[in-house]
């Protein structure tokens, strides 16, 4: 499909390297404008059954991952999502708000080409460094409000999966013993690998195993989930003031992200089963 | 379980976020129709506290934050990143200047 024709969008004109004044070129155009954007070429966006999953289909084509393999989910749900997604753009398409079309490639095409041992090491890696046990000392506003905010957090997680955590306000960050990253490293075994990538995304995104674990878990939700992550910063803007065109346009991206990473990884590690319960009399 | 409120809200706002994605046609959207089956089956059930519907709940709060945020997104992205650079009339204009139309500062 679209990916795998050549290169969609022309490269903006680089700024000329003479010194003094910029000549204007013939038609006026700017040195850098944003490059153009695909426009939408279809009508209708539909799902189908395959044999490996559930397809979308763009018109009549069938939607291809970048690597041109067919685009195949395992769950209706994930399918109508990214179905949404695609029907969702308005003139051009803009990839940068299709977080679950991403994903979906992503677990499809496998482009890092790493096995599920090498994503849960990844996962399990940012333990060391996660956030929520980097703990600062001045201000001791914000040290308080750490203690707050992340404290329940970490509990929760060492009472859930009975490990110890701590955390520290060195340099090196808390000293996680072994056992404790047996332990996630097992739990994590427990999904699939389209999982794995979701939950790995998620990871990365709030940079932060026990936050996104407790979010998976459904301990708390997507905004709580980023606003911890983010606490430092808010506790910065709270004191100094709100840029909407980066802090709102951060906050919104994350959101978003971490949503979907969170969608996908429950859609893709779910199997739903209607039991109806006879009626009593 | 994390703080979700009423789970009628969440459906309400997912559904509000639903016909913004979807356009005219909405109510034949495949995203709509799956969002109403899916609360109105687990609607049923005698338990007080039913671990099906939570999930449900809670799925349906991340896909409403997740529509809701790229919305959001994408307006800031439009209003403050998606105009590139000024031309350099644009930027002389800015001052009140003219950009000079022959070599040597000219006229």
């Amino acid at each position: 499909l679209w990916w795998a024709h050549s290169p969609p969008a022309r490269l903006p004109r680089p700024p000329p390297a003479a010194a003094g004044s910029c000549p204007v070129g013939p038609c006026g155009r700017r040195a850098y404008a944003p490059p153009a954007e695909r426009k939408r070429f279809y009508q209708n966006v539909s799902i189908s059954q395959g044999e490996g999953g559930f397809e979308i289909n763009l018109d009549h084509r069938k939607l291809k991952t970048p690597q041109a393999k067919l685009f195949t989910v395992p769950s209706e749900a994930l399918a109508i999502a990214v179905a949404t997604e695609w029907d969702s753009q308005k003139d051009t398409i803009k990839f940068y708000t299709m977080h679950l079309t991403t994903l979906c490639n992503t677990a499809l095409d496998n482009p890092t080409q790493r096995n599920k041992t090498q994503l849960i090491r990844a996962a399990v890696k940012f333990l060391e460094t996660d956030t929520v046990c980097y703990r600062v000392e001045e201000p001791p506003a914000l040290a308080e409000l750490q203690k707050n905010e992340w404290d329940p957090v970490v509990t929760w997680a060492e009472k859930r999966y009975n490990v110890t955590i701590g955390s520290s306000t060195s340099i090196l960050g808390p000293n996680i013993p072994a056992s404790t990253k047996e332990t996630f490293v097992s739990h994590l075994a427990s999904y699939n690998m389209w999982a794995l990538q979701g939950i790995e995304f998620v990871i990365t995104q709030l940079k932060s195993l026990i936050l996104s674990m407790s979010l998976i878990d459904r301990h708390i939700t997507v905004e709580k989930a980023v606003l911890l992550s983010r606490l430092e910063e808010e506790y910065q803007i709270r004191r100094w003031g709100n840029v909407e065109w980066a802090h709102d346009y951060d906050l919104c991206e994350l959101r978003a992200r971490t949503a979907a990473g969170t969608l996908f990884v429950h859609l893709c590690s779910e199997s739903s089963t209607v039991k109806h319960k006879l009626l009593q009399d | 379980m994390a703080a979700l409120g009423a789970p009628l809200r969440t459906l309400r706002a997912l559904l509000r976020e639903v016909r913004h994605a979807a356009g005219r046609s909405y109510r034949d959207s495949p995203a709509y129709r799956h969002v109403l089956a899916a609360f109105r089956a687990h609607r049923v059930t005698s338990e007080k506290l039913c671990r099906a519907q939570q999930e449900l709940h809670f799925q349906a709060a991340t896909y409403l934050c997740l529509l809701r945020s790229v919305r959001e997104h994408e307006a800031l992205h439009r209003e403050y990143h998606g105009r590139g650079e000024r031309s350099p009339q644009e930027v002389a204009g800015l001052v009140g200047f003219r950009l000079p139309q022959q070599p040597g500062g000219k006229g």
